[in-house]
């Protein structure tokens, strides 16, 4: 009873927080909603202080059906870092769009419950419950900027695809627990050792289901779906939905693959490598071809996924630790990218966005293009900055389980990656300015954009601290 | 201070660049401070060589304290014999390469001279990192703010030069990256310690196996070749050195070019010294070609800035075909000519730059007949022409001397066919030495004004050295001459065992 309490104690914490959060929302006044966001990261730290679980700690409740232990709370952490970047960032630009509403808040809040009992799961229904409230949140934030097209597109978008990858899920679901008749991880691995992974319904079952999971990390050829939404989303919604969602899917997927396939790992390191090479190499080749920055970032956010693709393919240990520092490391870089993109305004004719937009940036706003500065090279991985750490640490698991050819694909899609991430360096510093550009950075904005860059240059010269929350846990 | 003296050799440009950063108002005053940073940081490698013990072979002024535990990655530095000339090199160059900005640079010269600092710390950094690791670190590092130099600053190709230099070095270490990766693996499934420990995956080369160490050095090379360059990885040279500013011309002619070949000195050799041995055809080979047809190449050149950057590719190939005659003097020349070449190319950049500010052009054509013009100009260009020719008395003359006198030893044909390289080179140096300061004066130049109190002031210690290590090169080779030894020895047991 009491382990039932503790494995679950975190999330129904973060769901008491969020109902507080409607209630402080409610009371509000509509010129400063923006409290509800600051609220929210009090007690989004509140709840990452009183789940921290000790050395070793692994707690199961309800039957093996959630657990909550040292691997669920780093990714909580990395919520909890998307949540208040983005928090911090969105204000401003909400409050330009006439959209600074409490929602925006309390719904990425309840979203973080959702992921959590993703990554918490180790039952599939569990898994499928938690990803349905996230993905619910997300098609609202997607479409939160209710007055712009394109994000009424996004919205739908995501919407319609994210339940069409639901469905297929859920059907993979079906032929799993119907040939091993349980949808807990512990005792699916339990028939995939006794009775093989050889039964054509598995393994229809299992692909359906792990493409269900890859939609949401947008993995190709499952990705359709991420250009359109993630550009049309407003930008800091964006942000947010490249990192958290994306993590907690990978955290889904790490922990599915280790506790349930484990009897049969190696037999499906071929499907992630394939997921994990066409994803790399696909959302880096187009994204050269981009001139809208923000297009351009949510297609290196699909190679990102490859890159992650990589630690779940290595199959150890080193592995999951990589994907987990990575996502810690993508939080703040990508975040911080996004925050600045969504400060951008163009009064020229063409789109705030576009690449044309930073040209000569560098003369203009000295410190804002060395904050981006940092943060492009971070996501292309240049040393010293944190986005080197964590690539370094994905491909010392690939050479760790023996998988060379794909680290070298994975550095050779760095290095293209490299050139679209410079061409954004290449316009703000190499050319003059050819529009009315400005960039207008308010406190809130500001300190965000200073946490991430912060973050990005000690991460990336000091690893050892979140080093250390990865090592030790246990999947 | 003493046994942080790596240390702050690495961070004060950093602290200085941070300095400038937050408190530079005036451009001027930027200038002045990173002028006066750079010198700093040349004076503090003067208790470096001093102190060192030129009688040991192994590291000195040894630091090490834990970094990423996670990793077993340690903050770990050191210098010897080798690494001690090019950090001495880089100090000296960066001062001059700073003094030589001052007029050059006329637009956001704060940011100028902050990236010249980073680059700074990064390259010492690089000579000095015994982790391999922190080794990695430095040397991407080093890639942003000369991306930026060449970008922001450069010439009118700039962009073009900026991402072809960033994109073909990153390919090249990226590469380099794995196998970092798996010698750490490998190391540490051999032995049951994993580490990134430069020294002791040194010393376990010879125990290597043989596919293994061919993969690595294959990689290792790929890093290197393109840093060097060595022939088919040179095409980004001629780019970016003719597009960078004179500083950055200065830096990676003189220091830049020297980390590929210090990489096959600290790398190859010792980690994969079976596979090493194995390629020396190719290498030779490759050598040879980069001297020669990098002389030919130059010969053709209209432009006086390109006619030097291939003569790098050219005298460059000396370095690697010394360094892979294995023995004493081949390596010994192989460094010195690293060396030599910094100092005189470095120069020659300045000189270009420093004519070109006043005319504009660099075409050889649109000089002629410039020496009675600006006779001190005329008589420093002479000398460093000289140097690069390889006259007796000049520094270039020693090295090139003892990579032959190596070469010779081990690969007769390849040293008699480098050689011509000599020659090759005195007829492209001579000839477009005799286009610009001599026959008829082109009627746009007669107003030509000579060499500045400062241009000379900076060219003066130059001057000294490259006369120095001509004339006295024990100066310098003695630091060598035991970490040299060293290497040499280990390379000849393999060889023995391996017959």
């Amino acid at each position: 009873m009491i382990s039932n309490l503790v494995s679950i104690m975190p999330e129904v914490l973060m769901t008491i927080f969020g109902l507080i959060l409607i209630a402080i929302d409610v009371m509000t006044r509509k010129n400063s909603k923006s409290g509800v966001g600051y609220f929210g990261i009090f007690f989004i730290v509140l709840a990452v202080l009183a789940s921290i679980p000790v050395g070793g700690f692994k707690i199961f409740g309800f039957g093996q059906t959630l657990v909550w232990d040292m691997y669920s709370f780093a990714f909580f952490c990395v919520f909890a870092i998307a949540y208040i970047l983005t928090t911090i960032g969105s204000v401003d630009y909400l409050r330009d769009r006439d959209i600074l509403k409490g929602e925006f808040y309390i719904i990425t809040f309840f979203s973080i419950v959702g992921m959590m009992f993703m990554v918490s799961a180790t039952d599939l229904a569990v898994l499928y419950a938690g990803m349905e409230t996230m993905a619910i949140s997300m098609y609202i934030l997607a479409g939160f900027e209710k007055k712009n097209l394109k994000s009424n597109e996004a919205g739908l978008k995501y919407f319609i695809i994210g339940a069409f990858s639901s469905a297929i899920f859920l059907f993979g679901l079906s032929y799993i627990y119907g040939y091993t008749g349980s949808t807990k991880y512990a005792e699916i691995a339990y028939m995939i050792k006794s009775n093989g992974l050889n039964n054509f319904n598995i393994k229809i079952g299992m692909v359906m289901m792990l493409a269900g999971l890859a939609f949401k990390i947008s993995a190709v050829p499952f990705h359709m779906w991420a250009p359109d939404v993630y550009n049309g989303a407003p930008t800091p919604a964006t942000g947010f939905m490249t990192v958290a969602p994306k993590a907690a899917a990978m955290g889904a997927i790490v922990r599915f693959a280790w506790v349930a396939l484990e009897p049969a790992a190696q037999q499906w390191q071929l499907f992630f490598s394939i997921l994990a090479v066409l994803t790399m190499t696909y959302g880096n080749l187009v994204a050269l071809a981009q001139n809208n920055v923000k297009r351009m970032l949510a297609y290196s956010a699909i190679s990102h996924a490859g890159y992650m693709l990589i630690g779940v393919v290595s199959m150890n240990e080193l592995g999951y630790q990589a994907i987990a520092f990575y996502t810690f490391v993508y939080a703040f870089m990508n975040i911080g990218a996004f925050t600045i993109l969504s400060l951008m305004k163009n009064r020229g004719i063409i789109e705030d966005e576009r690449l044309e937009s930073f040209a000569g940036l560098g003369k203009k706003y000295p410190l804002i293009s060395l904050a981006m500065l940092i943060f492009m090279f971070s996501l292309a991985g240049i040393p010293p900055l944190a986005g080197f750490m964590g690539k370094f640490y994905i491909f010392t698991s690939a050479i760790k389980s023996g998988v060379i050819w794909l680290a070298i694909v994975g550095v050779i899609n760095s290095v293209i990656a490299c050139y679209y991430y410079m061409r954004v360096t290449i316009f703000m510093y190499f050319k003059e300015a050819e529009y009315d550009v400005t960039v207008d950075m308010r406190p809130a904005s500001f300190i965000a954009s200073l946490i991430a860059v912060i973050f990005v240059l000690v991460i990336g010269v000091f690893p050892s601290f979140f080093m250390d929350i990865v090592k030790f846990m246990i999947v | 201070m003493m046994e942080n003296i790596l240390s702050i050799l690495i961070f004060f440009p950093i602290i200085a660049a941070v300095f400038i950063l937050i408190f530079s108002k005036s451009g001027k005053f930027a200038m002045w401070s990173a002028f006066v940073a750079s010198v700093i940081e040349f004076i503090l490698t003067i208790p470096l060589m001093t102190n060192f013990d030129k009688g040991q072979a192994g590291m000195q002024f040894v630091e090490r304290y834990y970094w990423i535990r996670a990793l077993n990655v340690d903050y770990y530095l050191g210098v010897d014999g080798i690494s001690i000339l090019m950090v001495f090199l880089t100090t000296f160059l960066s001062a001059i390469a700073i003094l030589g900005s001052f007029t050059y640079i006329q637009k956001r010269q704060k940011e100028f001279y902050v990236s010249m600092l980073v680059l700074e710390a990064a390259m010492v950094g690089v000579f000095c990192a015994l982790d391999f690791f922190l080794f990695y670190i430095f040397w991407e590092a080093m890639l942003i703010p000369m991306y930026l130099i060449i970008g922001v600053w450069g010439g009118q190709r700039r962009v073009y030069a900026a991402v072809k230099f960033f994109l073909y070095t990153l390919a090249g270490s990226v590469f380099m990256m794995l196998a970092i990766i798996a010698l750490y693996f490998k190391y540490g499934s051999m032995t049951g310690e994993y580490t990134f420990d430069i020294l002791k995956i040194s010393a376990m080369g010879a125990r290597f196996p043989l596919e293994f160490q061919i993969i690595v050095f294959l990689a290792f090379f790929f890093g290197f070749a393109i840093k060097v360059p060595m022939f088919p990885f040179h095409t980004w040279l001629p780019d970016a050195h003719v597009e960078a500013p004179t500083a950055g011309s200065v830096i990676l002619a003189g220091v830049l070019l020297k980390m590929g070949t210090y990489g096959f000195l600290r790398f190859c050799l010792p980690i994969t010294p079976i596979a090493s041995i194995k390629f020396v055809p190719l290498i030779a080979i490759l050598s040879v070609i980069a001297i020669i047809y990098g002389g030919l190449v130059a010969m053709v050149q209209e432009d006086v800035k390109k006619l030097v950057a291939y003569s790098s590719v050219s005298h460059m190939g000396f370095v690697t075909l010394g360094i892979y005659a294995f023995n004493q003097s081949g390596i010994e020349g192989g460094i010195l000519q690293m060396f030599n070449h910094g100092i005189i190319t470095g120069a020659l950049f300045l000189l270009i730059g420093l004519i070109y500010e006043r005319t504009h052009t660099r075409l050889i054509a649109d000089y002629g007949g410039i020496a009675a013009k600006v006779p001190v100009y005329a008589t420093v260009f002479l000398i460093f022409t000289m140097g690069s020719v390889a006259l007796p008395s000049m520094g270039g003359f020693i090295g090139e001397f003892l990579v032959l006198v190596g070469a010779f030893k081990a690969f007769p044909t390849y040293a008699g066919l480098a050689a011509l390289g000599v020659i090759v080179s005195a007829v492209y140096m001579l000839w477009m030495y005799q286009r610009v300061f001599f026959q008829s004066v082109n009627p746009k130049l007669h107003h030509l004004e000579d060499m500045t109190v400062r241009e000379v002031f900076y060219m003066i210690p130059l001057i000294i050295v490259v006369f120095w290590t001509g004339l006295y090169p024990e100066t310098f080779t003695s630091y060598m001459h035991e970490s040299v030894k060293a290497l040499v020895e280990q390379i000849n047991a393999v060889s023995v065992a391996m017959k």
